[in-house]
């Protein structure tokens, strides 16, 4: 093995050395660097960077956020419990099971082509009971559902267009 | 659904599941799993949901404040955090840890507002004689030269380092604020993120090299 070569494996063991010191790969480098100036000019620096971002402090929360967020809770705490919708979208927003992605983002798509948004029209049915709502009010109400809906397509595309080892993402631990 | 069936045929059960669902006193909580706290939740236990803001309002409201560097602006997303997780109760599943899926709500509300504040940001240019948009303080022309030298110093190296960690593209970012500043491991970081553990090490990498090159004059 040639010099540059050795450069090299020990420029892709920096991350570990760096993130994760106790890792197997790290050996080898911490070799190498010991007798190679460049490699260890590189790390060295990489750790000055790092231990530099110390000097970001935040403040300490304020006095007034336990309070404050005490009444909102109160305040949801009255609210009525949300509609399937919102709890499908908040479970594809914020869940880590991949698993059931495409078909949440399958059936999402359903309710759009077949409601044009108003998802409620898929349990009534089109009887004339739903025209009580008025035009506008329903038209606010398309925009929010597909507003939800687009942020939530935009997040399933951010994932697609990832580095192609997402998928090997191992399953989150319970 | 299923539950029900079980409990006609086993009432004993219902005792049970009662005795499980009663408030614990607040040392019980720290014992617990998080994920158990936030399941009782969703049968009214506010003891535990107490117990949980105690536990992650500090890390929450930095990392809301390391994206938006404005203290009242975190404080409000990080009560806008807790607030959605109390209303997700119910669709809470115990399939990820408490914390990934905090960070990952979290995440959204930073990200989000960051851009719909892109613009305004991008036309405000932060001058070193100017208040301190965070405290309100100027540098403090009554101390000692040398002391306003170091003041000024230290935050010229506090801003450049904010800069360029809010300039890093989006993941890079947030992984950076996980990793340095909450002391998440790849793997955890991964799973708000969701990218493998590999990505995730390639993603802080390319993200420290970054500073390195930007903050040079610095170190
Ligand atoms: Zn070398």
């Amino acid at each position: 093995m040639n010099t540059s070569t050795i450069c090299q494996n020990t420029k892709a063991a920096l991350p570990d050395l760096l993130l994760d010191p106790a890792a197997s790969t790290s050996a080898a480098a911490r070799e190498h660097m010991d007798a190679c100036p460049g490699c260890r000019e590189e790390f060295q620096q990489l750790q000055a960077t790092f231990a530099l971002l110390d000097a970001w402090e935040a403040p300490e929360p304020s006095p007034y956020f336990d309070q404050k967020l005490a009444v909102l809770l109160r305040e949801a705490q009255n609210e009525p419990p949300a509609g399937w919708f919102e709890r499908l979208r908040s479970r594809m927003m914020f869940n880590t099971g991949r698993q059931f992605r495409p078909a949440l983002a399958g059936a999402l798509a359903l309710v759009l082509l077949v409601g044009g948004g108003t998802f409620a029209d898929l349990s009534l049915g089109h009887h004339p009971a739903t025209p009580q709502v008025s035009a506008t009010v329903n038209d606010l109400r398309i925009m929010d559902t597909n507003d939800q809906a687009f942020q939530t397509m935009d997040q399933l595309m951010q994932d697609e267009n990832a580095p192609a080892d997402t998928n090997t993402a191992t399953p989150p631990a319970s | 659904m299923e539950d029900m069936a079980t409990l006609a045929i086993s009432p004993g059960l219902l005792e049970d599941l009662q005795a499980a669902e009663s408030h614990h006193a607040a040392g019980d909580f720290a014992q617990m799993d998080d994920a158990v706290i936030m399941l009782e939740l969703r049968t009214g236990n506010m003891a535990g949901f107490d117990y949980l803001i105690q536990k992650y309002r500090k890390p929450i409201i930095r990392f809301m404040y390391r994206m938006v560097h404005n203290q009242a602006v975190a404080e409000e997303l990080a009560q806008e955090v807790f607030l959605r997780v109390y209303r997700s109760r119910e669709t809470y599943r115990a399939e990820a840890r408490f914390s990934t899926w905090l960070y990952r709500i979290a995440t959204n509300l930073g990200v989000n507002h960051a851009r719909d504040t892109r613009r305004e940001r991008s036309a405000s240019t932060v001058y070193l004689d100017e208040p301190d948009p965070e405290s309100g303080t100027t540098p403090d022309v009554a101390d000692t030269a040398p002391d306003v030298e170091a003041k000024i110093l230290r935050r010229e190296r506090m801003e450049a380092i904010r800069q360029h960690v809010m300039s890093l593209p989006e993941r890079q970012r947030m992984a950076v604020l996980m990793h340095k500043y909450e002391g998440m491991d790849y793997r955890q970081i991964g799973e708000v993120l969701k990218l493998s553990e590999s990505a995730t090490k390639s993603l802080l990498f390319r993200a420290y090299q970054t500073l390195r090159e930007k903050l040079k004059d610095f170190i």
